[in-house]
């Protein structure tokens, strides 16, 4: 059952080992930090266990790949990281906040103030203007947008025009960057994206991922995003494998190749299409 | 959020007015209610005071309400003229009269009409001569603008005048108006009104007026102390009626501003029963109102728990979704409060002027609309729509942030909680209901009523799946492979199902309880009739109205009649032993005929046990032997000792007492009915004949009718009540079919995506539209049938308490029921048109790739 490169990697990681989760820079600061996660669904024989005793440092602005087949436990992990899910144990710290036994208006204040979203549906709500959905949350917390930091982020999703436009007048690269935007505006210490160029073709999923690199090298933007292609993954600083809710592997300044290669060892041993 | 919230409302207009559209019927009914109550009473109440403008003080015999009439004596009138400071004194008498049609020749339908005799003195008298002559001859009368208008009379002609006197002919010589005009009123000459309404010539009020300067209390006073010093000036007119003479009654003096306000307050108490039995069925409907709200907001939560739960990731606390969601009701309340406002004083001004040109003599057609109105229509439509909101608001608002990212959420449902809660609800329901009919108590039966209402609510998701697989069962021949999608449909959202039908199982449960109350008490009327009298036809008036002595000595001289028994029936004051006296209907009747004409199911003792200084009560009311005190307004306490107990019966009173006894307290208490048997050789048919030939001209008011006849419109009468209250209760079926083609229309917007599937793989258009209709028939089958049921349980528990202890098996009106759920069924078929049509519609490349 154990998988061969999981040998390698059958302890789990931890900060002892900076060098597989901080790819360019190994003095840079943890902007999440999950010791021991483990999270079950259902009992008994319908056990499915999503993650099993996971550590993890996401390192501060870095661009980190989670990566995995489906149902290997890449999503619940982000979900934890993100606060959105509990684990059934460990300790997940986001910036300065430890998230366990948060309760839901301390989790509300987390979102508000330290954690941005990008999802794989884009999201946006379809009655607002591009601009009100760019707002949504600055205004959820009650907060006045920064304007110069207001433009200087919609300058860089290259939105200027079609501020006035509502989703359903935008394309999905569009949308997407609209979505980037609203992620940013109010500069969480960590962004998570969930497929974000799931539902897009592979020159605009490319733009969106252009984009989010950007935000890194430019702002110094953490971001973590789940992703089972191998090409987006190559954006990234630095990658992570999960399987069977364990963390199998690490690639430091990923390229495409070089991550269908572990993929793929990661699928033979379930008898799988990789990317299934 | 706010903004995030009215946006999307706006972009939701259809289903904003859909949730609406409850609101709007609810308050519409709340606002016409009480519009057209104000509308009445207020213009009523300015006429009244026009009429008794200038008059200082009046003297009447009882109540300042006119409800205990006595004659006052000419030589009152006399010696108040005497007086120092009154400058003008006049006797009148007024009381019921009605002008025939002379073109049809029938009398006005309803069995309402004033009339006063006519006083020459122009302040004094309420009417004002505005064409024309007074009637100064006892053939004369003037009439109002409206009513001649309606009766097509016009100065000159002639018609006849109906009291519940001898009718006679008589020439209409003027119009007159009362205040400003517009209530429908008599004058006919002074002298002949004294002898219609058996005052002889004496009065049953004495109108003063003062000297200038004085204030009305003076004159009062003046005219009080007249009175006490001028002991024996009543009752002793010449000519009055015996009845009328033998009465020692005490006058009293009012205001002419208290006379005005006691009949306003008369006439306000009228108008509030009406205001207040609408604004029951008003609240009804609000309360179904209220489930469908409750259940639109639901579904449109529902639809949008993937755009909350994105709300709830961007940092949006569940306090902001909560009122978020009810932000957008109470704009939806608002908003529908106001149209529903609009809508019922255009509904209340309708039926102003519907009722004037019914010529039923309603002064103005301007709808007052009170600042009270405007407050509670704008208060409760909101309140109602909030309340409503908030389970949907809290449900959610408890949706999980990660649901933005994972497919929609499996709802959670807590079965085990609900099934325990309807147990306990019904267990209550029950032995509530079974206490209360065993006791005869209302609150336990009406304790039991509502829990069992919230039983058959809570209930409602888990039977609603059940129900529909057998009720869909005769549907699969006839429909085919939709149907089983169908009861698929209904079965999935058992909440959404049931939240919907509920509306339905409350409405259908009302107006069957309705149906079998009617049909019990229709039922009793019958038994009780039939069982308690024994004669061969009944004279009465139509609507029960009271009338004369003298029909009953004249329907006996008439050919064919053996005997014929007066039946009296008068509300007073009984007190049984020490216990503080309680209102009742005390009847009376000549203890001879009583003992050969009532066939009472006694208790204790027998029908010829009743004698002077002994009555017969109800059994439970008193015991044998008690003693009890009877009193009317103006006369001196009846002592009687309790004979014999009988079973109650809608034929008389509480208690009965001789008719001697009862003429000393009230001299003017009227027959109700009168009891008459025939010869030998003469049948019922035939009598009924002889007398109706007589009546129609001699007491026009009067009908003689067979027992069957007679039990018929006892029974006519509560069929009109339940019909009344049905059609009211209508209107809380309307907002409950409405909220059916709600449901269906939120649901094929929700499930265009699986349409368009269904649609790609073979479905035609025709076999969408019978799905969509198959499903309303579903869901409106089982609410009608589950309400139905609850009708019956409901009926059978109230009819047990109002028929207060008589024994008699409840009727069960099967084909009215089963009416109404064939009516309910049909018109959800209806309601579900437009949904099956929108569904049917649906473009199927667009339906599958919608999100």
């Amino acid at each position: 059952m154990n998988a061969p490169l999981a040998a390698s990697g059958t302890t789990t990681l931890s900060s002892a080992e900076p060098d597989l989760t901080t790819a360019s820079a190994p003095a840079a600061r943890a902007a999440v930090v999950a010791r021991g996660l483990t999270k079950t669904y259902g009992s008994g024989d319908a056990a499915v266990h999503a993650l099993r005793d996971v550590s993890v440092d996401i390192a501060e602005a870095r661009f980190t790949a989670v990566m995995g087949p489906s149902g290997s436990g890449k999503s619940t992990l982000m979900h934890v990281l993100a606060g959105l899910d509990t684990a059934d144990s460990g300790e997940v710290t986001v910036g300065p906040a430890r998230l366990t036994g948060m309760k839901d208006k301390e989790l509300t204040r987390l979102r508000r103030d330290y954690v941005g979203f990008i999802f794989q549906q884009f999201n946006l709500v379809p009655t607002l203007t591009a601009r009100e959905n760019l707002l949504l949350p600055l205004q959820l917390a009650g907060r006045k947008a920064d304007p110069a930091w207001f433009d200087v982020v919609v300058d860089a999703v290259g939105l200027g025009h079609r501020l006035s436009h509502r989703p359903s007048e935008l394309s999905g690269g569009q949308q997407q960057r609209v979505a980037v935007a609203r992620a940013l505006v109010s500069r969480p210490q960590v962004i998570f994206a969930d497929e974000p160029t799931g539902n897009l073709d592979s020159r605009t999923g490319a733009e969106v991922l252009g984009l989010l690199r950007a935000c890194v090298d430019d702002f110094g933007q953490t971001i973590v995003m789940v992703t089972h292609d191998p090409m987006s993954a190559a954006h990234a600083d630095s990658v992570i494998f999960l399987d069977d809710g364990q963390i199998v592997s690490t690639m430091a300044r990923p390229t495409a190749d070089g991550v269908l290669a572990v993929m793929r060892s990661i699928s033979t041993t379930h008898d799988l299409p990789a990317g299934a | 959020m706010l903004t995030v919230t009215l946006k999307g409302m706006l972009a939701r207009k259809l289903r904003l007015l859909l949730s609406a559209v409850s609101v709007v019927l609810g308050v519409a009914f709340v606002t016409a209610s009480f519009s057209l109550g104000d509308s009445i009473s207020g213009a009523f109440d300015d006429h009244i005071a026009n009429a008794n403008a200038g008059v200082d003080a009046v003297v009447m015999a009882g109540a300042a309400d006119g409800s205990s009439p006595g004659a006052l004596t000419p030589s009152l009138v006399g010696a108040l003229a005497e007086v120092d400071g009154v400058t003008a004194v006049a006797g009148t008498t007024t009381g019921f009269a009605q002008l025939r049609d002379p073109g049809t020749g029938a009398s006005p339908a309803d069995a309402s009409g004033a009339a006063i005799g006519w006083i020459e003195d122009d302040v004094l008298n309420p009417l004002t001569l505005v064409e024309g002559s007074a009637p100064l001859h006892r053939d004369e009368v003037v009439i109002d603008r409206a009513s001649a208008e309606s009766l097509g009379l016009q100065i000159g002609d002639s018609t006849r005048l109906i009291t519940h006197a001898p009718a006679r002919d008589v020439t209409v010589v003027g119009l007159a108006e009362l205040g400003d005009g517009g209530i429908s009123v008599l004058g006919i000459e002074a002298a002949t009104a004294g002898e219609v309404w058996g005052y002889g010539d004496g009065f049953s009020e004495i109108r003063v007026r003062g000297e200038e300067g004085l204030t009305e209390a003076q004159v009062a006073d003046a005219v009080e102390a007249a009175l006490a010093a001028a002991p024996g000036t009543t009752g002793a007119g010449d000519g009055a009626t015996d009845a009328a003479a033998a009465a020692a009654v005490t006058p009293s003096v009012y205001t002419g501003t208290e006379v005005t306000e006691a009949n306003v307050a008369a006439l306000e108490e009228q108008t509030g029963v009406i205001t207040t039995f609408l604004l029951v069925f008003a609240g009804i409907t609000l309360f179904v109102a209220g489930f469908l709200i409750l259940n639109t907001i639901s579904m449109l939560t529902a639809q949008r728990s993937r755009e909350l739960a994105v709300l709830r990731a961007l940092g949006a606390s569940r306090g902001q979704l909560v009122r978020g969601v009810v932000a957008e009701a109470a704009t939806i309340g608002v908003v529908g409060s106001l149209v529903g406002l609009a809508a019922g004083t255009g509904v209340a001004t309708g039926l102003v002027a519907l009722l004037s040109r019914l010529g039923l003599g309603l002064p103005e057609t301007t709808v007052s609309l009170e600042l009270r109105t405007v407050l509670v229509a704008l208060v409760l439509g909101p309140v109602v729509t909030v309340i409503a909101s908030l389970l949907p608001a809290r449900r959610a608002s408890a949706v999980q942030p990660v649901q933005a990212m994972r497919e929609a959420a499996v709802p959670r449902t807590r079965r085990r909680v609900r099934a325990t809660v309807a147990t306990v609800l019904t267990l209550l329901a029950v032995t509530a209901s079974v206490l209360g009919v065993r006791e005869v108590s209302t609150p336990l039966v009406g304790a039991g009523a509502v829990s069992m209402v919230l039983a058959a609510v809570v209930w409602g998701p888990l039977l609603v799946g059940p129900a529909t697989r057998v009720l869909a069962r005769p549907f699969v021949r006839l429909a085919g492979r939709p149907t089983r999608l169908a009861e698929g449909n209904v079965i999935r959202t058992p909440h959404r199902s049931a939240a919907t039908s509920a509306a339905l199982v409350v409405g259908v449960a009302l107006v069957s309880a309705t149906a079998v109350i009617g049909s019990s008490m229709s039922g009793m009327a019958e038994s009780e009739i039939k069982g308690s009298l024994d004669a061969d036809v009944v004279v009465w008036s139509m609507g029960g109205m009271p009338f004369g002595g003298e029909a009953a000595g004249a329907v006996a001289g008439q050919d064919g009649v053996e005997e014929v028994g007066a039946v009296k029936i008068a509300e007073a004051d009984v007190a049984v032993g020490a216990s503080a006296p309680a209102t009742e209907m005390v009847s009376a009747m000549d203890p001879a005929l009583a003992h050969d004409m009532l066939h009472l199911r006694m208790v204790e003792g027998s029908t010829a046990d009743l004698a002077d200084g002994r009555v017969l009560a109800v059994e439970g009311e008193a015991g044998l032997g008690d003693s009890v005190s009877v009193t009317v307004p103006g006369a001196a306490p009846l002592e009687l000792t309790v004979s014999g107990l009988y079973e109650g019966t809608p034929a008389l009173g509480t208690y009965l007492v001789t008719a001697a006894d009862l003429a000393g307290i009230a001299p003017q208490a009227a027959d109700v009915y009168l009891l008459a048997t025939a010869e030998e050789g003469t049948t019922g048919e035939e009598l009924q004949a002889t007398l109706d030939a007589y009546l129609v001209d001699a007491f026009p008011l009067l009908q003689a009718m067979t027992m069957d006849g007679f039990v018929e419109a006892n029974r006519s009468v509560v069929d009109q009540a339940v019909t009344m209250i049905s059609a009211l209760l209508g209107l809380s079926l309307l907002v409950a079919l409405l909220g059916v083609a709600n449901t269906l229309g939120l649901s094929v917007i929700e499930r265009t995506r699986e349409i368009g599937m269904l649609r790609s793989i073979g479905m035609s258009r025709r076999q969408v539209r019978s799905m969509v209709r198959v499903e309303a028939v579903l869901m409106a089958t089982y609410g009608a049938l589950l309400g139905g049921a609850l009708g019956l349980v409901l009926g059978r528990t109230v009819s047990a308490v109002l028929m207060d202890g008589i024994d008699l098996p409840v009727s069960v009106p099967a084909g009215r029921l089963a009416l109404y759920v064939g009516v309910a069924v049909v018109a959800a078929v209806v309601a579900a048109t437009l949904p099956a049509r929108r569904a049917a519609r649906l473009d199927v490349l667009d339906a599958v790739s919608a999100t």
